[in-house]
Parts: C-alpha cells; sequence; structure tokens
C-alpha cells in the first residue's frame, strides 16, 4: 500500500466516531460471534468483550474493521473455547431463533471442530479468502485448505 | 440449482440473520445505569470514560486555542471538494547538498551472518517432557503434527517488558522481499508499513532489498514500534538486534526453520481434556500470553523461567525449553496447581515416553486444553 492510499485509509477509518463504529458494526459482530460458536450468551459476551477494548484505543486502530473481526476470531478462540468445549458434554440444544428447517444444518455446525467452524464460516459467511483467512488463524494458507475441505466433506455426509 | 458452497452460505446468512441482537445502547453522558450483563457493564463504563475524557480533551483544546473561531455545532461542517491550489514558484537554492546518505544507499542489515540452511525438523528431536504424577487423569496420549518446512531460515527473537507485561515479536528475515512501488523510508529502511491487526496483534514492518523486519505487538502503537525499528542496532555476534531502550528483556532468540511439535494431553473419564503439555521447535509461536490484558506472571524454577496466565479457571504456561524448543501447559485449575506441576515436568528416557499412548489421528489438534 502506498504512503497517500495509507492515509487516505486512516483518514477514512478516523472520519467514524466509536459510537458510530459501535451502532454500524454491533449487529454484525454478534451475528459473526454467533457463527463461530452457536450460542447467544457467548457470542454476546466476545462481541461486547471486543468492542470494549476497542473503545479505549480507538482512534490508535487503523483498521477497525479488521481489527474488530480479529477480536471476534481471537475471542472465539481463547475466552470462549473452554465454554465450548463444556459445551460439548452437554446437551445440545439449538437456539431457539433457529428456524426449524436449518435445526439440523445448526447441529451438524455445532459438532464441527472450533477450528473448522471458524474456516467454514469466514470462508462462506464472511467471503474471506484463505490468505485472509490463515492471517486470523496464525496458520498456513494450506492448513485453511485442509481445514475447509474436512469441514466440508464432515457438512455434506451428514446433511446429504 | 445451486451449488453446495452457494447452499451453505446461505444457510450460515439465514441462521446468523434470524440471531435477535440486542444492541445496548451507549450513554451519551451522566451515571451508567446497571446493565444486565457484566461485560456488558464494562462496555458501557470504559465507553463513557472514553466520552468524558474525549470532551474534556476537547475542552481543553478549545481553552488552549483561544485564537481558533468558535464553532457552532449545530451547523454542519462544509466540505471543500475542489479547493483551488495556488500555484507556487520554485526558487533553486544556493545552500550546499547535504551529505548524509538517503535509505536508498543505506543497507539496514549489514553486519547480519548469513541465515543457517533449513532442516526438515524431526520430531524424535523433540524433549521429551512429563510431569512426575500423570495429573489425576483418566488417560493421556502423544500427538504430533506434520513438520512444517519454510523456503528460509528466519530470526526470531523475542522481547518482554516488566514494565508494560508485554511481549514484543521480532522476525528478520534476510531474503529479498517484494518491494512496494512507492517507498515510504524510515531511517535506515527503505519502506515502512503499519499492516494493520490480525488475531489480536498489530503487525507493522521494515523493509530493505536484502530483507525485512516484522514486530508484532498486542499493545504498541505505530509511533513506538516506530521509533523502534527506526533505531535498531546489529547486535555484534551479527545474528539479531539489540535489545531497544527502556526495561526490554530477551526471551527467546532464536533462527527458525522447519517447525515440528508434539503435545500430550490429559483427560478426564468423559474424555475432556484437563490438561495439555505441548513442545514446539522451530517457532516460537507458542510462546506468546495467551490472553492479552491479563496479568502476566514470571516464576523461576532453577534455571527455568516460565511465564503464566491465568484465565477464569484456565491457565496457560509457556518456557523456552532450550534451543528454538518452547513448551507450553495448558491447565484447568489453579495457577498455584498449574506452577506445581509445571516444576515437577522434567526430561524423561525414550522407554518412558513411549509408554504414552500414540494418538495417531489427532484432528485439527484443537481437542486440547489451549488450542
Amino acid at each position: 500500500m502506498n504512503n497517500s492510499a495509507r492515509l487516505r485509509r486512516v483518514d477514512d477509518d478516523r472520519q467514524h466516531s466509536f459510537e458510530s463504529f459501535y451502532t454500524a458494526r454491533f449487529d454484525w459482530a454478534v451475528r459473526l460471534a454467533y457463527g463461530l460458536t452457536g450460542d447467544r450468551g457467548i457470542a454476546e459476551n466476545i462481541a461486547q468483550e471486543a468492542f470494549m477494548r476497542m473503545s479505549a484505543r480507538f482512534a490508535a486502530i487503523n483498521q477497525p474493521a479488521g481489527y474488530l473481526r480479529a477480536s471476534i476470531v481471537n475471542g472465539v478462540h481463547s475466552h470462549g473455547r473452554r465454554q465450548l468445549l463444556e459445551r460439548r458434554h452437554r446437551p445440545n440444544r439449538p437456539d431457539e431463533s433457529t428456524p426449524s428447517h436449518l435445526i439440523e444444518f445448526a447441529d451438524v455446525l455445532n459438532a464441527l471442530p472450533l477450528k473448522q467452524r471458524t474456516v467454514i464460516v469466514l470462508r462462506y459467511l464472511e467471503g474471506c479468502d484463505d490468505g485472509s483467512i490463515a492471517a486470523l488463524l496464525s496458520c498456513r494458507p494450506g492448513t485453511v485448505r485442509s481445514l475447509a475441505h474436512r469441514g466440508l466433506q464432515t457438512l455434506k455426509e451428514r446433511l446429504s | 440449482m445451486k451449488t453446495f458452497d452457494e447452499q451453505l452460505t446461505e444457510m450460515l446468512r439465514e441462521l446468523t440473520d434470524a440471531f435477535p441482537v440486542n444492541r445496548p445502547e451507549l450513554p451519551q453522558a451522566g451515571p451508567v445505569s446497571p446493565a444486565p450483563r457484566r461485560a456488558h457493564s464494562r462496555l458501557l463504563a470504559t465507553a463513557a470514560a472514553v466520552l468524558v475524557i474525549g470532551m474534556l480533551a476537547g475542552l481543553w483544546a478549545l481553552g488552549n486555542r483561544s485564537d481558533r473561531p468558535t464553532v457552532d455545532s449545530t451547523v454542519p461542517p462544509t466540505v471543500v471538494t475542489s479547493a483551488p491550489v495556488p500555484s507556487t514558484t520554485i526558487t533553486p537554492t544556493t545552500s550546499a547538498p547535504t551529505t548524509t546518505p538517503s535509505a536508498d544507499e543505506i543497507d539496514a542489515l549489514a553486519g547480519w551472518v548469513t541465515p543457517p540452511p533449513v532442516q526438515t525438523p524431526d520430531v524424535a528431536d523433540l524433549p521429551k517432557l512429563l510431569p512426575a504424577e500423570p495429573l489425576g487423569a483418566s488417560s493421556y496420549r502423544r500427538e504430533f503434527t506434520t513438520p512444517d518446512v519454510p523456503e528460509t531460515s528466519v530470526r526470531s527473537q523475542i522481547w518482554y517488558s516488566t514494565e508494560r507485561s508485554e511481549f514484543l515479536f521480532v522476525t528478520t528475515r534476510l531474503d529479498a522481499p517484494p518491494q512496494p512501488s512507492a517507498a515510504d523510508p524510515l531511517g535506515p529502511w527503505d519502506h515502512a508499513e503499519f499492516a494493520g491487526a490480525a488475531d489480536g496483534f498489530f503487525f507493522f514492518e521494515v523493509r530493505d532489498p536484502t530483507g525485512s523486519v516484522t514486530f508484532k505487538s498486542r499493545t504498541l502503537g505505530e509511533d513506538e514500534l516506530r521509533e523502534i525499528a527506526s533505531a535498531l542496532q546489529v547486535r555484534p555476534a551479527g545474528d539479531g538486534w539489540e535489545l531497544p531502550r527502556g526495561d526490554w528483556t530477551d526471551s527467546l532468540n532464536a533462527w527458525v526453520g522447519g517447525v515440528a511439535a508434539a503435545f500430550v494431553i490429559y483427560s478426564d473419564d468423559a474424555g475432556f481434556p484437563i490438561a495439555e503439555l505441548g513442545f514446539r521447535t522451530g517457532t516460537p509461536g507458542l510462546f506468546e500470553p495467551r490472553w492479552p490484558g491479563l496479568p502476566i506472571t514470571r516464576t523461576t524454577f532453577g534455571e527455568r523461567t516460565v511465564w503464566a496466565q491465568e484465565n477464569d479457571g484456565l491457565v496457560s504456561v509457556v518456557w523456552a525449553a532450550g534451543g528454538d524448543v518452547v513448551a507450553s501447559f495448558g491447565y484447568r485449575g489453579s495457577l498455584d496447581e498449574a506452577l506445581g506441576i509445571v516444576a515437577t515436568i522434567s526430561e524423561v528416557d525414550d522407554a518412558t515416553w513411549q509408554t504414552v499412548r500414540l494418538n495417531t489421528d489427532p484432528g485439527d489438534g484443537c481437542e486440547g486444553v489451549i488450542c
């Protein structure tokens, strides 16, 4: 990225206050966290924690949307992971908001290992490319492709 | 007929769109009313503090800039979209040219030794470490990851500041990186770029035609990273950078080649992981605080200095286990219990190591305590 493009990007982002960013992005953040976890409480907590961290340093963040996505993914893989592991050992009830024709899909998604699910959601819900996902997960693009392949295979087998 | 990928996207969108989101309002000013969730309350309180600080800063700025016109906040600001550009006459200077070399003329990586050749790591080279007791687990097993071999070795340095409770990851590559079309010089470097954030880290990179240095930090801002990058000095041995000013100390300094990792995972009756001991060679990747913002405890057992964090009943401990090997221990329990176990971890002979069942299908490696 050249200097002028970088400065333009910074200016674009800083035109938005934390309040407007919060208003514009909160729903998206919770829905992304819900897509990654399938759990309403964990999703809301992770999103709120991410905004809380950003609020104290918003002016210093050059790409708020990218930072927020990274914070959500990071939150899911650190703070939320233990809760997700515990959930595996409890009876799994779909969230009451789940449309009836998607309950089976939600069940299969909930049964995927966390990394496979993360790759599937980032790729098919967020439209992220494998390189971006690899950066978010601190792994190689080849690992992302492998995780996606295995996740897709499981989804196809169980939904067919 | 829609492809499976298209159907998957549709189902994910419908599933997440159907999820009702209750967005708490940010307070404009005044006291914060009680909120139903702990994180929610903290978010509101933090945001309120930011607003108050912002208002005070704004008042201070206005008070110190009385020469500026007052702003009527009820009137939208005018946006000038095509300001006329005044013509400028450039007068040739008669002063002598400076002799300071430009960034183009300086090799910022001069003085570095040639990196060692990359070698495929062998999991057999990983240390065979086990705690004195099996932690009360019903079962435990070993797992290995497939070795990952890069094209060239890189120098990985990790600096730690006690004052900041902050690690700074500095990775030096001595291969020619792709050069940007527009240079943004910084000190001896031809190009510097704040490369944004990923996975909770900020990334800052400086480049020269012969190599690059990447800085990774959770809390250091662009100005601080620029200051450190512009003042880098090569160590006399030519295998790293000197520590920056301040209270930074070396936590790891090693050539990073291929990566290999092994884990011993301890599980309870239900198969739920209760502890995880990991060893990774060729990467400092595990040498990171797992939870940004939470305190880091530094403890020494003989010659072993370990770094630990506790997060709601989950403990993460990491330490340098010799050479470029990093060991980690994840534990469900208290910090004291975890450190007590880490103190008993020691090298075992091969026969003892082989008694630990080998799991040949570790999945995505995400079934342990800390992924």
